[in-house]
């Protein structure tokens, strides 16, 4: 049942999902974050003045965003198989799921962010800018007031992220999903598939509960 | 000094163009206390954040200390908000920040002295009474004391102004008294020009020392607040003054408004006239205001006979304030 063998591919396969989650989490909350205040500042009618451009590469941003968005995490897997291969070097493994991981999961925090960041009531910021607050302090004061939100949209997203990577099993990425459905599919070890959903379970449950405690906990409003 | 010259504010949207500030003029003295009352629509609010520059008027000079608003950079206008505190109806204080860090935002970004900035702190805390308060976050505290960390914010790098937009408008009566006290001991230990935007006029009468009514973008009238209450001219700022003495219709005929102030309250006027003109008088109602550290007096009566026109004459000789209710 759990051989030598079996504890070892289990074991390999958590390092990798371990990976995937928190490797692909830290590119997804830096493009997140980057994209999310880039569409929150150049809003119209937003916190900054702006211009007819800022307004035009604004409604450009939202739309590439929201195609990344919305197109299904399996769909984009396939269709990214070329720049994958270019990218990384192999279609298989855990590192080929990567690029459309972070692709795909990218967007969706963007969005978190942008509300999030959209949540901080405009009369503080008017406060802050009565105060007579640079523009740099103004972004400063935004992103503290919003910060209890973007943990929990960042927990939501290395959640979602999980899921994702259900998907990537498919296309033969690694980790625990792949497992499962590898072992689970030919019905050659039924333990070692429980036990790989098990873990994927307890890993969501531990980002849920450590989000929302780090969340509750900055959060005064 | 604050001055205002044939100031414009026109917002335009899509559909329509709403002019909100109609060429108003205006001068400000260094420690004044002056209100800005209206009904909400009137621009108040738009004008208190032309002060400031949070908004730019679309026509018209205001200058600050002699300095041309509209002559400034964004770096130059922030600098000159460093001396102008503000305080807001819903306080908008940091929720990510307790009361300490809120007042240090405000000093951290005036560039205070950072050597002197906790000294500071403590100052300003201890002055609206939530020394004891500093570490808890906004959220903790009702709205009197998150309205006086807000004056502690604002008032922290001692500024020459204090805007105040509608500041006790969401408190309740005894708290907004409370407020109401306290910017008027800052005022008295600062000399700080305080301009406070409301639409309630008992606020303006118990803080201000001048009062500027304000109706569709214009100022209707502006006098110091003793002869707002004892001669209103404009209809605006007699309705005002009304909602404050007395609310009910009255529909009896012949019924007269006599407003006594300081000088003939002691007076026995009215028996005098009555037994000089053998005139009727029916007592329908009566408020004493006290305005600064007068007591001014209002008085609703019915007056009828052959003689009560000259019986009114004979009330205005003595210095009361004589007109017909409608």
């Amino acid at each position: 049942m759990f051989d030598a063998h079996a504890i070892e591919l289990y074991l390999k396969a958590l390092v990798e999902t371990l990976f995937l989650v928190f490797g692909t989490g830290i590119y997804v909350l830096f493009f997140g974050l980057l994209i999310g205040f880039f569409l929150y500042a150049t809003e119209p009618d937003g916190i900054f003045k702006n211009k007819l451009s800022t307004k035009i590469a604004h409604r450009l941003l939202a739309t590439v965003n929201d195609i990344a968005r919305s197109i299904p995490f399996i769909i984009l897997l396939i269709l990214l198989i070329p720049v994958t291969r270019i990218l990384v070097g192999t279609m298989l493994g855990a590192k080929a799921a990567l690029p459309a991981l972070i692709i795909s999961a990218s967007p969706f925090f963007a969005r978190v962010v942008h509300m999030a960041l959209r949540d901080v009531s405009k009369e503080t910021i008017e406060a802050a800018r009565a105060m007579g607050a640079s523009n740099l302090k103004i972004i400063q004061i935004v992103f503290k007031e919003a910060l209890s939100s973007l943990v929990s949209g960042l927990t939501l997203t290395l959640v979602t992220l999980v899921g994702f990577m259900s998907a990537a099993a498919v296309i033969g990425a690694g980790g625990l999903a792949y497992l499962a459905y590898e072992y689970g599919k030919f019905g050659n070890n039924y333990p070692l598939m429980y036990l790989s959903i098990i873990t994927i379970l307890f890993i969501v449950f531990i980002i849920q509960i450590t989000g929302d405690t780090i969340a509750r906990k900055i959060d005064h409003r | 000094m604050i001055k205002l010259i044939q100031v414009n504010k026109t917002y335009t949207s899509k559909n329509e163009n709403f002019q909100a500030i109609k060429e108003i003029s205006l001068d400000i003295s260094d420690g004044e206390i002056v209100g800005i009352v209206g009904y909400s629509g009137a621009g108040k609010s738009t004008l208190i954040r032309m002060i400031n520059g949070l908004i730019l008027p679309t026509s018209g000079e205001i200058w600050i200390d002699g300095t041309l608003l509209s002559s400034l950079k964004q770096q130059d206008i922030n600098r000159m908000r460093f001396s102008m505190g503000m305080i807001f109806q819903h306080f908008n204080l940091l929720s990510s920040m307790t009361v300490y860090d809120n007042v240090k935002l405000a000093l951290s970004i005036a560039k205070y002295p950072k050597d002197q900035i906790n000294s500071r702190i403590s100052e300003v805390l201890s002055l609206v009474g939530l020394l004891d308060k500093s570490l808890r976050y906004p959220k903790e505290l009702s709205g009197g004391e998150r309205q006086r960390v807000g004056i502690a914010r604002a008032i922290a790098n001692n500024p020459k102004y204090l805007l105040c937009d509608e500041a006790t408008s969401a408190l309740d009566q005894n708290t907004a008294s409370e407020i109401i006290n306290l910017l008027r001991d800052i005022q008295m230990k600062t000399k700080i020009t305080i301009i406070f935007i409301t639409h309630q006029i008992e606020v303006a009468k118990d803080l201000c020392s001048r009062v500027i009514v304000m109706h569709q973008g214009m100022i209707v009238e502006d006098q110091s607040t003793r002869i707002l209450f004892t001669k209103p001219q404009s209809a605006i700022t007699k309705s005002l003054v009304k909602s404050l003495i007395y609310d009910a219709p009255l529909h009896s005929k012949n019924v007269y408004e006599l407003i006594y102030d300081h000088r003939n309250t002691e007076d026995t006027s009215l028996s005098d006239m009555v037994k000089k003109y053998l005139v009727d008088v029916n007592i329908m109602h009566a408020k004493t205001l006290m305005i600064g550290d007068e007591h001014i007096g209002y008085l609703y009566v019915q007056i009828t006979g052959n003689q009560h026109q000259e019986a009114l004459n004979y009330l205005e000789s003595k210095g009361i304030e004589v007109s017909l209710y409608v």
